[in-house]
This record gives C-alpha cells, sequence and structure tokens, in this order.
C-alpha cells in the first residue's frame, strides 16, 4: 500500500470528508466562517438583536454620536451602563451636540420586554416585544450612533443585514442555476450550441455593468414593497452575473469529458444523463460551492453600490446600501463621521465571504 | 470454449480526427478477426493508433467508418450500428481495462460503488444479487472484501488496476480489450496483473485484445501479434513465428530495437533512418517507405496490400525479396 501508515479513517473518508480535514486547516476561512455564521444569525434574531424597529425614529436623539458602553462609575464597577446625554447647540458650526452626563446612570437590562423597541413578528410567525438589551427608562443606547431622524444605525444594520445578507442569496442561487445550466449545455452538446453560447457570454460580459444595473432599475417602478425592489434588484444582478459560473461550468466540463473514467462510464453502459448526474456535476460540485461563496460578495457589492446611488431601495426600507446613503455628503462625513460605520459590516462581510472561498477553494481538490 | 469459434470480426475500422484543416488519419482501414479464448497483442510505436483501435472497438469513441461484427449465438451483429435494444444485449460483451489506473477511477465514488455501477445499467439484479456479484469478481480478482467501503485515493496503483479489472469483468464480457493494462504498475507488481489476467482469461474464456509497446510482455502474453504503423496494420501472425521471423521491414526493426532474453535470437540491431512521419501527413504509398532500405519505386507510389503470405498476414511489397536476401 502506497500510503503507509495514515490513519485508517483516511482509507474510508469521502471527497467531503477529505476537503473539511483540509478546509479547517486555513485558519482565517474558519475565522471568516465563524463571522458569517454569527452574521447571519443576527440577520435571523434581527427584531431581537436590535434596539429599534424599522419604522422607529427618536427626535430628540437626531445625529447622535455612538453613546459609550461604560462598566465602571467613579472606580466602581456597576456592570454595563451608559451615561445620560446632555443636547447643546456648538456655536461654531450652529449644529446641536451631544455629550455624556456624568451624574446620570442608565443600566443596561437584558432580555426586556422592550418600551422603545416595540412589537414585531419573529420570522413573520410569533409576535413578541422581547428585545436582547435596552437602556433603563430615560436611557439610550446607540452603539453606533443615530441618523439624521433620530434612528438608532446600530438597529438599521442589523435590520438591514436581513436584505442585505439573504437576497444575495436567493441572486447566489439563480446565478448559480443559469451558470449550470447554460454552461453544461454548452460544455455537453460543444459545436455549434457552444459556439452561440459563448458569443452570448461574451456579449453579456462586454456590457459595462454599472451603467445597465443602473438603467435596469430606473426601470423598476418605485410603488413596489420594498421587498419586492430588492428582489428584482437581485434578480437583475444574477442576470448580469451568471457568464462566470457558466464559463467555469463549460470548462470542466470539457476538461472532465477526456478523463478516463468518464470513458469507463460509457463503456459500463452509463446513459448520458448518468454520467452529467453521477460523475461530471459531483466532479466540479465542489468549484460550484467556491464560485457560490465568492458570487454572494460580488452582489452584496452590487446592491450597496445601487442603494447608495439612490437606485434600490429607498427609507424607512433599509439595506446596507440605503444606511451608507446618507454619507455620499462630505459634510456628514466631517461632521457625522460615524455614519460610515456601517461601511465596516458590508467590508466585513465581503472579506470574509472571499476569505472563504479562498479556503473552500484551497480544499476543493482534496486529492492534490 | 472452442479456440476457432470467432467472436469478433473488425472490418475496415477507420478513424480520422478533424480539426479545422488538418486530419490526423488515426486509424486506416483495420481489419482482424479474433477467435474466442485467444490473446492477440498489438504492438506499434507511440502514436500509431493502437488506443484509437481498441476505443474504437469498445465504443469509447466513435469510428469514422468500418464494422466492429460480433459473433452471438450464431448471429453477427455490427456492435458499432446496434441499435439501442441491441446495444442493452451487447454492450457487456465488449469491455476494458484502461492504462492509467489512477484516472479511471471516479476518485469521488467508493470501490463497491465503481465495481458495481455497470450492474446499475444491465439488468435488474437486486441488491442481494448486485452484493453477491461483487463480492464474487472482488474475490476474484483478488481484493479484500474490506476495501469495498474505500475510496479509491486509499489504494496503490496495482490494487486500483484490480478494482478496474473487477469493474470490467462483472458483466462477464466476451471480449476485453486491455490498453496498456499494466504500463504503469511497478515491474513487480506487473507480473502479479498479468498472471491475474491470464487466470482470469482461462476461467472465464476471455478474448482479450492487449495493446502495449512492452514487447517482452506482448510475447509472454499473446496468442498472435498484430504490428502497427501509422494507423495501419502492417503484419499479423502467430507470436512465436513472428517474433522469430519477422517480414516486414518494420517488424524487423521493432523487434531488433528490443532486447529479447533468448539465446537463440540473433538479430542485428536495425536503427531506423528518416523523419518519424505523423498520421497528420501519412507519406504517399507505403507510409514506411521513408524509413525503409529497401524501399523501391512502386513503395513510394501505392500502399501494398494486406495479404496472407506464408500463414501470415502483411502488408509489404517487398516481403519475398527480403526473404531471400
Ligand atoms: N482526440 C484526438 N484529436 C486529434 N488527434 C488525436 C486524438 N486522439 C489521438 N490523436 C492522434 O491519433 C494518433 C494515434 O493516437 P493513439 O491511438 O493514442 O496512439 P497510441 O495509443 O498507439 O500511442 C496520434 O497521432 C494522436 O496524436
Ligand atoms: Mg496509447
Amino acid at each position: 500500500m502506497a500510503q503507509k501508515k495514515k490513519s485508517s479513517n483516511y482509507y474510508y473518508a469521502s471527497q467531503w470528508t477529505l476537503m473539511y480535514a483540509k478546509f479547517r486547516k486555513h485558519k482565517l476561512a474558519m475565522a471568516s466562517a465563524i463571522i458569517l455564521i454569527i452574521f447571519y444569525l443576527t440577520a435571523i434574531f434581527g427584531n431581537f438583536i436590535a434596539p429599534q424597529g424599522t419604522e422607529q425614529f427618536d427626535s430628540r436623539y437626531v445625529n447622535c454620536g455612538p453613546t459609550p458602553v461604560h462598566f465602571f462609575h467613579e472606580g466602581k464597577f456597576v456592570g454595563p451602563f451608559v451615561y445620560g446625554l446632555q443636547k447643546e447647540r456648538n456655536m461654531e458650526t450652529f449644529m446641536y451636540e451631544f455629550s455624556e452626563k456624568s451624574d446620570e446612570i442608565y443600566r443596561i437590562r437584558f432580555f426586556q420586554q422592550g418600551q422603545r423597541g416595540g412589537e414585531y413578528k419573529w420570522l413573520g410567525l410569533f409576535e413578541s416585544n422581547l428585545h436582547l438589551f435596552e437602556a433603563e427608562e430615560g436611557g439610550v443606547v446607540f452603539l453606533i450612533g443615530t441618523d439624521y431622524m433620530g434612528r438608532d444605525l446600530f438597529s438599521r444594520v442589523v435590520l438591514g443585514s436581513q436584505i442585505s445578507l439573504f437576497i444575495p442569496i436567493v441572486g447566489m442561487i439563480l446565478t448559480v442555476f443559469l451558470g449550470i445550466l447554460i454552461g453544461s449545455i454548452a460544455g455537453y452538446f460543444g459545436g455549434r450550441v457552444d459556439n452561440v453560447i459563448q458569443r452570448l457570454i461574451e456579449v453579456v460580459r462586454s456590457f459595462p455593468q454599472v451603467p445597465l444595473w443602473m438603467a435596469l432599475s430606473a426601470a423598476i417602478p418605485p410603488t413596489m414593497k420594498p421587498a419586492q425592489i430588492f428582489m428584482l434588484m437581485t434578480i437583475i444582478l444574477s442576470l448580469i452575473s451568471w457568464p462566470d459560473m457558466a464559463r467555469t461550468v463549460r470548462s470542466k466540463f470539457f476538461s472532465i469529458k477526456k478523463e478516463d473514467y468518464i470513458m469507463s462510464a460509457r463503456i459500463s453502459g452509463a446513459p448520458g444523463s448518468a454520467i452529467v448526474m453521477r460523475h461530471m456535476i459531483p466532479s466540479f460540485l465542489s468549484y460550484i460551492i467556491v464560485r457560490m461563496s465568492l458570487t454572494i460578495p460580488h452582489l452584496i457589492v452590487g446592491e450597496t453600490t445601487l442603494s447608495f446611488l439612490g437606485l434600490g431601495l429607498r427609507s424607512p426600507a433599509t439595506s446596507w446600501g440605503v444606511l451608507l446613503q446618507e454619507t455620499n455628503k462630505l459634510e456628514t462625513i466631517m461632521f457625522f463621521g460615524w455614519k460610515l460605520l456601517p461601511m465596516i459590516f458590508v467590508f466585513i462581510t465581503v472579506l470574509a465571504f472571499n476569505f472563504l472561498g479562498d479556503g473552500l477553494r484551497d480544499a476543493a481538490d482534496p486529492y492534490k | 470454449m472452442n479456440k476457432d469459434n470467432i467472436v469478433l470480426e473488425v472490418r475496415n475500422l477507420t478513424k480520422t480526427y478533424e480539426s479545422g484543416k488538418t486530419k490526423v488519419y488515426a486509424l486506416s482501414d483495420v481489419s482482424f478477426t479474433a477467435r474466442e479464448g485467444e490473446t492477440i497483442g498489438i504492438v506499434g510505436e507511440s502514436g500509431c493508433g493502437k488506443t484509437t483501435l481498441g476505443r474504437c472497438i469498445v465504443r469509447g469513441i466513435e469510428a469514422t467508418s468500418g464494422e466492429v461484427i460480433l459473433h452471438k449465438d450464431g448471429r453477427q451483429i455490427d456492435f458499432l450500428k446496434a441499435t439501442k435494444s441491441e446495444m442493452k444485449e451487447l454492450r457487456p460483451d465488449i469491455q476494458m481495462i484502461f492504462q492509467d489506473p489512477y484516472g479511471s477511477l471516479d476518485p469521488r465514488m467508493t470501490v463497491y460503488d465503481i465495481i458495481s455501477e455497470p450492474l446499475r445499467y444491465f439488468g435488474n439484479s437486486t441488491k442481494d444479487e448486485i452484493n453477491r456479484k461483487v463480492d464474487a469478481i472482488t474475490e476474484k480478482v483478488g481484493l479484500d472484501k474490506s476495501f469495498l467501503r474505500r475510496y479509491p485515493h486509499a489504494f496503490s496503483g496495482g490494487q486500483r488496476q484490480r478494482i478496474g479489472i473487477a469493474k470490467s469483468l462483472i458483466l462477464n464480457p466476451k471480449v476485453v480489450v486491455c490498453d496498456e493494462a499494466v504500463s504503469a504498475l511497478d515491474v513487480s507488481i506487473q507480473a502479479q496483473i498479468i498472471n491475474l489476467l491470464e487466470e482470469l482469461q482461462d476461467e472465464l474464456g476471455l478474448t482479450y485484445l492487449f495493446i502495449s509497446h512492452a514487447l517482452a510482455v506482448v510475447r509472454h502474453i499473446s496468442d498472435r501479434i498484430m504490428v502497427m504503423y501509422l494507423g495501419k496494420v502492417v503484419e499479423f501472425g502467430d507470436t512465436e513465428d513472428l517474433f522469430k521471423n519477422p517480414m516486414h521491414p518494420y517488424t524487423k526493426a521493432l523487434l531488433s530495437a528490443a532486447p529479447i532474453p533468448d539465446p537463440d535470437y540473433k538479430m542485428e540491431r536495425i536503427i531506423l533512418e528518416g523523419e518519424v512521419p505523423t498520421p497528420v501527413n501519412p507519406p504517399k504509398g507505403c507510409h514506411f517507405h521513408p524509413r525503409c532500405r529497401y524501399a523501391t519505386e512502386q513503395c513510394r507510389n501505392t500502399y501494398p496490400p494486406f495479404e496472407k503470405r506464408n500463414g501470415r498476414y502483411i502488408a509489404c511489397w517487398n516481403s519475398g525479396a527480403m526473404e531471400a536476401e
């Protein structure tokens, strides 16, 4: 036996077991996977985690910076709390500014039937007004500040992630579906069919993406519900992004077609469908998964870009792109720097998906 | 088993690859018959069309023209033009063992799934029958039953080749094309696999088309030898006879280039001259003439007929003259 004393499990290890073992060694990808899982769980439990709902605002706290969470008051441990806020007009800029009043302490309470947060329907099923955390009556917690209407940005990031993290998955599924379907047709039939599809791919790829998105999203009627608008945007993004997938699938088909085990299957009497389903698709499934993990950040950035340009969702509906809309003025960034903080979430998510893709790519071929 | 029964008849098998303007004549006009239980060795330089011949016969690739006639229960059916229902019946009869024991097994399937795959497509075996057949064949090829749940990456070349052999034989074929079936293996393992192939042949009455460039191996296992040059058969005859007395100038050169451990066997080493021609532009006349020292005007103009002479098939204008030499 060539492999002398590898653990006997190795002999029984399927492709997926080997891939997982290899993936685990990629520390950055593992960390990214954990971060993404946390983000997605946060989105799922978003209404519970966000202290405010999408429709709520507080005109007393417009453009308020982040309120630091403290643990010690005058050297004594009191647990997490925030100080009360003092609102003053800055006589140089003529804008209101907030400062902490060091004699008012509002403890942060966990698992509260929220007064500020209000009711929500979790997954559209259970009515509840339970919130993860909230300041005592009279105090406010804005972890990353508020916007021009006094809405809590942290809540909006969390609630926006429900759209920004999940709809790209729908888009990814559509992209992958179109890519596999069109790529397999080209790869399986080859010849003329392949030629036509290749030209089509070139045409779609040669469109400048941003103007095309803009044109298509401008065609979406603004009377539609936010979720529908978002869905349409995703479909638009998928219609533009399938060619890469189709190319990968097509070239995989061509290279795998030449493998001896495909001919061996044919000689064993396997019909075309069995060859595709049993041998070809499984052999590049791992690559498809890699592509999937790289398609999602592409779609997230796409959505963010469109909404930032004001072509996607509009307030009060929220997504990460909508949150960044406010930052398209230089003064905003100068005076209210915290409004860029939602960008960090976009950044982390995109980066994490890319690292995840890297790790999956390394693990994809466990036989090398 | 009767060694005179014909099981397979190949007629004018031709394969050309076309890409754009260039045409590759990988196989042209190959004809021969194979008898039940015999081994036909197919030899020739790399690129002469051995693999193409094997794959066209098993329909791994589609031949451009020609026939592969299977003799079955008194009927003669052209395998290459078989209808769907005929295919269902004939497909199991012609199988293939591959050269590369790494590339020919799907790395994502367990050994059990690999070996039993052909049974999925033929007959309506129950799970029990499949298990029984798989057990029987794994034992026959000398694999441990405990290997069945493992994946191919857990095995050495020799064991993988046994898995490949089990897969090829599970449908009870009559004719098996072995394309360089041992060439990728260590020499000591080669001997084991050759012995296994011979045992299986005796037990199951298989006919082998044994493709190899290793002359010593071919000489050991084959009853008859077919020598190919640029897509054509140039000589075809009984093994010992052909090795002792090669008639075609190309066969002479080929055999003289290989060290044969036989004291009776004395032959000057013939070095082939001239450029190695390619099947893209086969020379006019006899394909071998640019490298042949006996070449005449006739050789340069017309391809010689493939004729039976002294119990041997040969395609050469001069073989008579050379014997007199
Ligand atoms: N798919 C293909 N396309 C074009 N030419 C091919 C293809 N497959 C084989 N050939 C050519 O056909 C000839 C015979 O090849 P092959 O049958 O593999 O020879 P052998 O097995 O004797 O080495 C070679 O010249 C090879 O380059
Ligand atoms: Mg070959």
